[in-house]
Formats: C-alpha cells, structure tokens, sequence
C-alpha cells in the first residue's frame, strides 16, 4: 500500500509534526510505502485558477514547481493523509495550497450529480482514500464540526472515502499514538 | 454632532483578482455603501500577499476600517489557501487589541455549482474566524451559479443577477445602520436567476466549446498518470 502524507504544520514544533511521525512509523513497520511531503519547505504556488488543467493541458497542471507534481502522486496512491493544525475549523494554508493545486486536475470540469448535488465528474477510474488528522490546542465542538464536514465533502467531490479524527496538541504522546492508530482503522489502513 | 462615515474594506480573495465574479459581487456591494456616505477601499489578497510591503498595507486597512468584506470563491469546498492566509495573519495582528467588537465582517461566498448551500463551510471559517479574533460576524451571502457572472459587473448583466443585486442591496442598507445582514438578503443571494438545469447544461456546453477552440474535444478526458489498482 501507498500513503502520501502531506503535512500541513506551519512550524517545527507542532503535534501535527508527531502526529506524522507516529503515522510513517506505523506505515513502515507494517510494510507499506510512505511519500511524505512537509508543505512549509516546499515551493509550492497558489492556485491560479486559470482551468489550464481542463482546457489546456488536461489533467496537468500549468504551473511548474513542486505542486505541479501532486495530481500524479495523489492519484498513484491508495491514501492521502491530510494534517494539518485545525485553523478556524478548516485546514492550515499550508495545507490548503497543496490541496487548491491537485483536485481541478484529477477532475473533469463537467457537472455530475451526486447525493442530490452537483460535482465535477470523475477523470480517474479511482481515487486514494482521504484520511485527515486536524491538531487542536483544546476540544472546540463548532470547530470539529465544520472540520468532519469539510473533509467528508472532499471525498465526495473527490469520489472517495475520506474519514477525519482530531488530536489535541496536550495531549500525551500515548494518546496520540492511539488517534493516529485509531485514524488508521477507521480509515481501514491494515 | 455629525457622525463619521463608515470605512469599509473589501477584501477580494480570488486568484482571478479583478477579472474575478469575487469582485463582480464585492464592488456592487461597495457601490452600495457608497452611495449612502460609506468610504471604501478595495484590495486583491492575490496582489497582497506577493510582499511584505503590501501585506502590511493590508493589515494596515483592516486596521483603519470599521467594516471588513471579504468575497472570494468557493475552493475545493472552503477557502482558497489566500484567504486562510490573510486570515491567519490577519488573526495574529489583531488578536488581543482593544475594541476589536466594534470591527464588523462580512463574507460573500460563491461557487459554481448550481447550488449556494454549497458555500455553507467557506462562510462559518469565516464566523470562527471572527468570533476567535475577537471582532463582529455581521453576516454572510452566498450563490451558487458563479458562472453566470464569470468577472462581469452585475449592471451589465440584467434580470439574470435580478436576486443578487436586491440581496447586496439589502445587505447595504442593514450594514449602514450597524445590523447585521438579514435573511431576506440571504435568501434572495442563493436563488439562481435562471433554472438549475439549464445552468448545468450551459455549463456542460461551454467548457467543450472553450476547449474546442484550444484542443481536441477527446483529449479533455486525458488520463495522463497511470491509477493504482
């Protein structure tokens, strides 16, 4: 099995950063392949929104640097673990500009009805499953929330599973290693 | 005593900047404002965050005014990785100072699908976000159906935007007397101005006549990397 691991941690000394320990240490010693990615240090530009992906190098996306790689590590894998700090509910913008940069080129632009709702239509046959740990100072029930939406809405418009769980950032390193093992059953990682 | 107008600061948080539907519907608000005495000043996160100069410049502005706008588009379900940004440090730089509750914001959200409860996420970041820092949530507008305006000024549009201009209209009216945003304007926000379906098949129709005019209609459907099995 295959796991991109993108880690959204804005510094060095953040739990998001033991949480990704803990889950390459868990991938490895269960035989699996770990590609990891810590957004801060790369060079990674905004979405441009410019469709380019659609209409101009289909699935590719037009700006060259390290994010124009994602499309093909996302979908070459079976998983793509998202973690970040839980930032007004939502993703960190570290994480969130590697995220802007890969679904319009996995995608078609064309519209697709799904649960009731308009989507893009899928380009790929298949799609990694999405497995996101957000990292919160303290539990905040309106913020875990909005984060669980946010990351189920992604699996639907990506076409995939996508399941979330929250880490606090005191919480002791046995318990993390309990959240990141119970992120991974849940997320049916064996 | 002759009350001070109210500076408002529209914050466009879309990458197309200008050309954008973000601004489209963020600069009909201003109008709006204006006419009635407001002040306003507008920026492009995309133009503020490129250096520190104009990120400060930014802050400074949000520091200045009394009302914040943000409009940006719906990215993959929430906000455009810009906009968190501006939120992050905007957060940082105003976090613990004195007076902050008589800051208001405002967000207008909009996406491209037809449906507006889509942007439900992108505008309670933007309440949290608020209520976190410390100042007033006075709000929020979404559409759906941002295709329809694609950047264009909404004058330019006629009936087709009919329920957005009323809904930006009545948002103006309820900011200046320090209300926030009622639901007959966000009401009127969400209602397309033309049937869901044929927005769907316009918008099926118009990205294969955009790409005809660059590449073969088939190679759309390019399958460039090889999926896992």
């Amino acid at each position: 099995m295959k796991a991109l691991i993108l880690n959204g941690s804005k510094t060095e000394k953040e739990a998001t950063n033991t949480v990704s320990d803990y889950l390459v240490d868990f991938l490895m010693k269960n035989g699996h392949e770990a590609d990891v990615m810590v957004l801060r240090n790369e060079k990674i530009a905004s979405c441009l929104g410019c469709f380019g992906c659609w209409l101009k190098t289909p699935g590719v996306c037009v700006i060259n640097d390290a994010g124009s790689d994602l499309p093909r590590r996302v979908i070459q894998s079976d998983f793509v673990f998202l973690l970040t700090p839980v930032t007004f509910g939502m993703y960190s913008s570290e994480l969130k500009k590697a995220l802007d940069r890969f679904p319009c080129p996995v995608l078609l632009p064309f519209f697709k009805r799904i649960n009731g709702e308009i989507h893009h239509a899928p380009r790929y046959d298949k799609y990694p499953s999405l497995v996101a740990i957000g990292v919160l100072q303290n539990p905040d029930e309106e913020s875990e929330k909005i984060f669980a939406t946010l990351v189920s809405r992604n699996g639907t418009n990506l076409h995939t599973k996508a399941t979330s769980s929250i880490v606090y950032s005191n919480d002791k390193p046995d318990i993390i290693k309990e959240k990141v093992a119970a992120a991974f059953s849940k997320a049916g990682v064996q | 005593m002759m009350q001070k107008p109210i500076h408002a600061a529209l914050l466009v948080g879309s990458p197309k900047g200008p050309n954008s539907t973000s601004n489209s519907l963020g600069t009909y608000l201003l109008e709006k404002l204006e006419q009635h005495g407001a002040t306003s000043e507008k920026v492009y996160l995309n133009q503020c965050l490129g250096s520190e100069e104009k990120q400060d410049a930014m802050l400074h502005l949000v520091d200045e005014s009394d009302l914040i706008i943000f409009a940006f588009p719906l990215y993959v379900d929430s906000l455009h990785s810009q906009v968190i940004k501006t939120l992050e440090l905007i957060a940082e730089h105003e976090m613990g100072k004195l007076n902050l509750d008589k800051k208001r914001i405002v967000a207008i959200s909009n996406n491209g699908f037809p449906e507006a409860k889509q942007n439900e996420i992108a505008l309670a970041v933007c309440r949290i976000f608020a209520k976190q820092v410390g100042l007033t949530w006075a709000g929020g507008l979404a559409m759906g159906g941002g295709g329809m305006i694609s950047g264009r000024p909404l004058n330019e549009l006629g009936g087709m935007v009919r329920n957005q201009k009323k809904a930006l209209e009545i948002a103006a009216e309820s900011l200046l007397k320090g209300e926030a945003i009622p639901q007959e304007a966000v009401s009127l926000m969400s209602k397309l101005g033309i049937p869901g379906f044929l927005y769907i098949w316009m918008g099926n129709r118009g990205w294969k006549q955009e790409a005809k005019q660059r590449i073969a209609t088939k190679e759309m459907y390019n399958k460039p990397f090889k999926a896992k099995r």
